[in-house]
């Protein structure tokens, strides 16, 4: 099912944004990028710098820093806030690429609070930014077992088309041992970058031969769409075969692992797969199994937009291809394919092919400036949280950019300066993720969920 | 054996349950109205803790002489005796009770969120758990809880090698060695049955040596290892929650109410006990009791 959406692209680089950290660093970052790629930097710069005076007194250090002789119109002070700045920003980075770095380090939990770069798009007018910020939590809740894994891997790599970063988030549910969602948890995102790296090379050379034969049917959005799928169905599919071949242990290998674990795994452990992937200003969901991705559409009162459709084998559609390969739905405290598993797609499940296959539904979705966040997360919060509530609770979480007062394990700042004061409001994105999925999983454990609790919280909007 | 000590050291913790869960309650009513600094309630809690340490230290010192009376004591109700684990609570039940505390007042605060009258403070429920401290708290789970599945898994191995030497082998020797001895027996005394089988339980009750004995020691003996790594792990994560999670105040809420639960399971267990062996004990009287004594070993 391909979920059209009517949004458009609309300028983020209002004036109200313009004086926060994060725009305002947008542009240094474009630049930075776009002069690795062309050597026509420069000329770029200039071409951005066109709209309003704010922007080309903005503009004109960074473009400084590239080009290889700077413009005499600059002042002695330009030049010393054109050194200063870049230092701030590189120590930022620097702080950036720890964050991430720490991030999937833990075991069973993978809090992220590290933001990802702001995306930048080259247009002739105003860029335009769609930023990326988020927080996730995984919990066992009442489970003494923890089989959910987590994988948040901003700025995953670029779109070979343009360069534009692209970030990873996926939520995996695994049943019957943990050690499928654990390889998709290690694996789909290395996987699937391979596989967009493919795309981006054959796109390109695909709208080269476009453009030398003067075809009129190239369609460069429907063509970029149509390689992202492709590269998120050929990345299930490697990782799926990969789950054939994993040993409880951890380890994937042909022949068969050796350890004493070996025995033990079964052809009845598997794993559900819901990825996004942000690009620009698309978001691409990949679903296989019952997890699910949620966007959050603003201003408040907006219904909630399913990215994904939970894979139920009593699903009309999913239940007609079963039958059609010959497999049974029973209802055994729930429907479950041969009453033994209660979703109709997962990736391994060896001994329940061919009903339960590991193809992922796609949608692409056009972002907006409105579009609040985006939540992935496993049944076990879906299944005692609305939609509704999930989008509602995330939204007025990351609105409310107080922390709690007398928070014992925040780092107590009195009064900050007025530098500080901006630092700490570009770091408060994060730490508002984290509060949004923490309080949803706190609620679903509260509401009494029995499952593992995995939640992503993705923040599309610049907060200040 | 003297069981009265156990008895002894047992009723002294529960003493120690009840005054200490006073303290915390009058702790807990002075934070609320203001008059406890985190400083004394942190004493308070420290305390609580120690109450703990002592009656670990006492088990310790007891269980070398009979680890098997705590695994199921003669002291507690069968209901206490059956969420007993390896002598003691479960430590992952401490993490599960936080859940639920952490989780009162939860919804009527989401409700005020959505509706707008929060006036920006993010629901934490009535304990106030922060997210930072709720990823410990699951961290700290997901351990006690890999802890707890080994010194299970050890209990289940322990358990199963009864079916093992070195017991099995003197069972199935001695078995031999009667029938032998019974069957010489018949021969000698002309085939009178009745009075073999009387010799052969005579043997069997006499059986007890000492490698029958060393062998009962050595399982109580490694059942009374496992009883003190199971009270260093209650004790571990006892005090990675309330000296390293939570605060003061929280921490002086989650042990009341551990002790408020223990103390109310106990009390109305024994009530429950109480009423059922006088209801036994009016059909006992009625029916014309069984005075058959069943000897043992």
């Amino acid at each position: 099912m391909v979920m059209a959406s009517a949004g458009v692209n609309v300028p983020g680089g209002d004036e109200v944004r313009n004086p926060t950290a994060a725009s305002a660093s947008t542009p240094e970052c474009r630049m930075r990028r776009r002069h690795r790629l062309e050597p026509q930097g420069s000329g770029d710069a200039a071409a951005a710098a066109a709209p309003g005076p704010s922007w080309v007194r903005r503009l004109r250090p960074a473009a400084s820093r590239f080009s290889p002789s700077p413009s005499p119109s600059l002042s002695p002070s330009s030049s010393q806030s054109s050194a200063d700045r870049p230092n701030d920003e590189e120590q930022e980075e620097l702080d950036h690429e720890v964050e991430v770095e720490l991030a999937p380090a833990g075991p069973q939990l993978e809090p992220g609070e590290a933001e990802g770069e702001p995306e930048a798009e080259a247009v002739a007018v105003a860029p335009q930014v769609w930023p990326v910020a988020f927080g996730s939590l995984s919990m066992a809740g009442r489970m003494r077992m923890m089989e959910d894994a987590v994988s948040l891997h901003p700025d995953l790599c670029t779109w070979a088309a343009d360069g534009s970063p692209m970030h990873f988030f996926g939520v995996f549910d695994g049943h019957g041992g943990s050690h499928v969602s654990a390889l998709c948890r290690d694996r789909m995102h290395e996987v699937v970058a391979e596989e967009l790296a493919r795309e981006g090379a054959t796109f390109l050379r695909r709208r080269q031969e476009s453009a030398a034969s003067g075809s009129a049917a190239w369609s460069e959005r429907a063509e970029e769409e149509r390689a992202w799928r492709a590269a998120l169905q050929r990345g299930f599919r490697r990782v799926d075969d990969m789950a054939a071949l994993a040993c409880a242990c951890g380890r994937v290998a042909r022949p068969s692992c050796s350890c004493p674990l070996a025995g033990t795994s079964s052809g009845i452990v598997g794993s559900t797969a819901v990825v996004a992937l942000l690009v620009r200003g698309r978001l691409v969901v990949a679903n296989c199994g019952d997890s699910r991705a949620v966007l959050c559409r603003g201003p408040a009162g907006t219904p909630p937009v399913p990215l994904s459709s939970d894979h139920k084998p009593n699903r009309a559609d999913e239940k007609a291809r079963i039958e059609a390969a010959g497999g049974r739905v029973v209802f055994n405290n729930g429907h479950r394919v041969r009453g033994i598993l209660a979703m109709s797609r997962a990736l391994g499940d060896r001994l329940l092919r061919p009903e339960v296959i590991a193809e992922p539904e796609i949608t692409v979705t056009e972002r907006t400036v409105e579009d609040e966040c985006l939540i992935l997360a496993s049944d076990g919060m879906w299944d005692v949280i609305s939609n509704d509530i999930a989008c509602n609770v995330a939204r007025q979480c990351l609105e409310d950019g107080n922390p709690p007062p007398a928070d014992p394990t925040a780092g107590g700042g009195g009064g900050a300066p007025a530098a500080g004061v901006v630092v700490v409001a570009a770091r408060e994105a994060e730490p508002r993720c984290l509060r949004a999925a923490s309080l949803l999983a706190r609620l679903a454990i509260g509401r009494e969920t029995q499952d593992n609790v995995s939640i992503v919280v993705v923040d599309l909007k610049h907060r200040d | 054996m003297d069981m009265a000590r156990y008895e002894s050291c047992y009723r002294h913790w529960i003493a120690g349950q009840e005054a200490g869960l006073a303290e915390l309650e009058a702790a807990s009513a002075n934070a609320a109205a203001g008059r406890a600094t985190d400083a004394e309630l942190r004493t308070v809690v420290e305390r609580c803790m120690l109450g703990y340490q002592d009656y670990a230290t006492r088990r310790r010192a007891l269980s070398r002489e009979d680890g098997v009376a705590f695994f199921a004591p003669p002291w507690c109700t069968a209901f206490e005796n059956s969420v007993l684990w390896l002598g003691g609570c479960r430590p992952s039940l401490t993490v599960r009770l936080l859940y639920n505390l952490s989780g009162e007042g939860l919804e009527a605060q989401v409700e005020e969120l959505l509706g707008g009258l929060s006036n920006g403070v993010i629901p934490t429920g009535a304990l106030g758990i922060t997210s930072a401290q709720l990823v410990l708290i699951n961290d700290l789970h997901s351990r006690t809880v890999h802890q707890e599945n080994a010194l299970s898994d050890r209990l289940a191995t322990l358990q199963e090698d009864i079916a093992d030497r070195p017991l099995l082998p003197i069972v199935r020797q001695r078995e031999l060695a009667a029938a032998a001895r019974l069957g010489a027996a018949a021969a000698a005394s002309g085939s009178c049955d009745g009075a073999a089988r009387r010799r052969l339980r005579a043997a069997r009750l006499g059986a007890a040596d000492a490698e029958v004995d060393a062998a009962l020691d050595s399982y109580k003996a490694a059942l009374s290892r496992l009883l003190v790594e199971a009270d260093e792990l209650r004790m571990a994560t006892a005090r990675a929650l309330a000296t390293e999670i939570l605060t003061p105040r929280q921490a002086v809420e989650m042990l009341a109410a551990g002790k408020h639960l223990h103390l109310s399971v106990r009390d109305w267990s024994r009530r429950r006990e109480a009423a059922a062996g006088a209801q036994q004990q009016l059909g006992g009287q009625s029916a014309g009791t069984d005075n058959t004594v069943r000897p043992s070993t």
